[in-house]
């Protein structure tokens, strides 16, 4: 990659050098502190643009059954940021993954308490398009799961649900959405080829591919990279990085290196309870609860 | 430090190598007391065999350090370290910088007393230096005392010591520089002194860097280059 000072500082959340006060002597360690201070404000001020709350969740609870697997949850996540759910098994982060785009109704009994609003409306109403919603919100599995069908079809066949595209405008839209998903290159050849002929880490880019192929503005990304080779999940992470620009990003991992690398928010769950949220660098260098020290670090709980 | 602290991680191999790297820490810590025990007894006494072991004895020092590197780079690779034991094995790898520097000055010290010898005794105006070298051998301790337990209340008493050394070291200045006006010929041997001093003052700076490394770990605040008052406000703090 050419350096480019500009983008570097801009992904790092700094200001261009030139706009630094320069005038500020550092000798009075006031001076220094304030200088500092500026300094961590211009970051935010950088990352204000991507602030809007995109997700905001109300005293969500959720049962299976009569099992309450989410006790009250409040969180409010950011547009265009990446944020992950981490917690040990059963802490309840993938039951609250599959709740914004309702995806658990496929299975009887299980139910949802409490709000969701995704741009201010609740999802959880009961007049909610769910075609729509899952339009909206985009998923990808653990496990690849590619259809029964080519590469391409694989792509078009979510698209064909909700758009009308002409035969040379679905040709383009296959082509981005592989592009998007950094696979372009490797199946451009074999199109027509059946998607579960690819490698596993293949296939899961196919279903990045399929799930951004329909232009969600939330893609909900359920262990992604736990069943790909290392090789595989850091393609995986740098397409994470690559889309986190267009889209809100929502992750659960059992890897927390792997939170620690992609995400711009951790939350940390357990028993059902949302324990700590917060940026990841205060996750994963000073935690502020306990049960998040001793999870993130290793320890007996 | 509480050993229990570093003892529940669910890997008992990680618990050991940290626990291995808190004791070579505090062994190192021990072999740089000595040394500047020895540069002191060296300076203010004129013992030559003192001052011989300071500056064959460094190695040892230097030793420590290479290792307690290579410990920590280990841990950071292999374990990939988070929040308390990230902080930990971050101020272990700047604490023992500063301890091999102390060591650097402590050999110094230990260097100019040999000089000092050489020359006419009589002609080396000591006043006050034995003072700021027990000072310093105090703040030293309690900055490794405070090391070894995590305990932040202390690192933020021993740092105000900084002070105290300061104003000692400065009077000794103003004192030497009245005696090189008073004593051209014995600008020498003063020199040999006002080094020594300059090494001691800075031992006192570098005891205080430990301590800020300790209200880092324990805190997870940075107070490097704030005033004591802040400091000692992160130090005792609420941590939410």
């Amino acid at each position: 990659m050419a350096y480019d000072g500009s983008s570097a500082r801009g992904r790092l959340g700094l200001r261009p050098m030139g706009s630094y006060k320069r005038e500020q002597t550092v000798e009075d360690p006031r001076a220094r502190q304030s200088w500092v201070a500026e300094a961590g404000e211009s970051a935010e001020q950088a990352a204000g643009e991507s602030s809007a709350t995109c997700i905001e969740v109300r005293d969500l609870s959720f049962f299976y059954g009569r099992y309450q697997a989410l006790q009250a949850i409040n969180l409010e996540l950011q547009a265009r940021r990446v944020t992950a759910f981490i917690g040990p098994s059963g802490c309840g982060k993938s039951t609250l993954l599959r709740t914004f785009n309702r995806i658990y109704e496929l299975y009887p009994g299980q139910y949802a308490t409490g709000e969701i609003l995704i741009d201010g409306s609740n999802i959880l109403d009961k007049r909610q398009d769910l075609n729509l919603l899952r339009a909206r919100v985009g998923m990808v599995f653990q496990k690849p799961t590619p259809f029964p069908m080519s590469i391409y079809d694989n792509i078009a066949f979510g698209v064909k649900l909700y758009q009308r595209l002409s035969r040379y405008d679905m040709d383009e839209r296959v082509e981005w959405a592989l592009r998007k998903a950094a696979l372009w290159n490797e199946v451009k050849d074999k199109l027509k080829q059946s998607g579960t002929l690819l490698s596993g880490g293949q296939q899961q880019r196919l279903c990045l591919a399929r799930a951004v192929a329909v232009k969600p503005e939330i893609l909900l990304l359920d262990e992604p990279a736990s069943a790909l080779d290392p090789i595989s999940t850091l393609k995986i992470e740098e397409l994470i990085e690559e889309l986190k620009g267009e889209y809100t990003i929502i992750i659960v991992t059992h890897n927390m290196q792997q939170a620690a690398r992609v995400s711009d928010c951790t939350a940390f769950m357990y028993l059902g309870r949302l324990v700590e949220f917060a940026d990841t660098d205060t996750i994963f260098t000073r935690p502020r609860e306990k049960e998040t020290e001793d999870y993130i670090t290793g320890r007996y709980g | 430090m509480d050993k229990m602290s570093f003892s529940h991680h669910i890997s008992q191999q990680y618990n050991e190598e940290l626990w291995g790297i808190l004791d070579n820490v505090m062994r190192m810590g021990g072999l740089v007391e000595q040394q500047l025990a020895d540069a002191l007894v060296a300076l203010v006494e004129g013992d030559s065999e003192r001052g011989e072991l300071v500056v064959t004895s460094d190695y040892k020092v230097n030793a420590f350090e290479v290792r307690l590197d290579e410990e920590c780079t280990h841990v950071l690779a292999r374990r990939q370290p988070a929040a308390s034991d990230l902080r930990l094995v971050i101020a272990v790898v700047k604490t023992i910088t500063d301890l091999e520097r102390i060591g650097d000055e402590a050999e110094r010290i230990g260097r100019m007393a040999l000089h000092l010898l050489e020359a006419d005794r009589r002609r080396s105006p000591m006043e006050g230096v034995a003072a700021l070298g027990e000072l310093v051998k105090k703040m030293l301790h309690g900055a490794l005392d405070a090391f070894a337990r995590m305990d932040t209340e202390q690192a933020v008493k021993v740092a105000q010591e900084d002070i105290k050394a300061d104003a000692q070291y400065e009077a000794i200045v103003r004192n030497l520089m009245q005696y090189m006006e008073d004593n051209p010929k014995s600008v020498a041997p003063i020199m040999d002194i006002l080094w020594s001093v300059r090494s001691l003052e800075r031992i006192g700076d570098r005891s205080r860097n430990i301590c800020e490394y300790v209200v880092y770990f324990v805190r997870g605040k940075d107070v490097r280059h704030t005033s004591f008052e802040q400091m000692a406000a992160e130090a005792t703090g609420d941590r939410r």
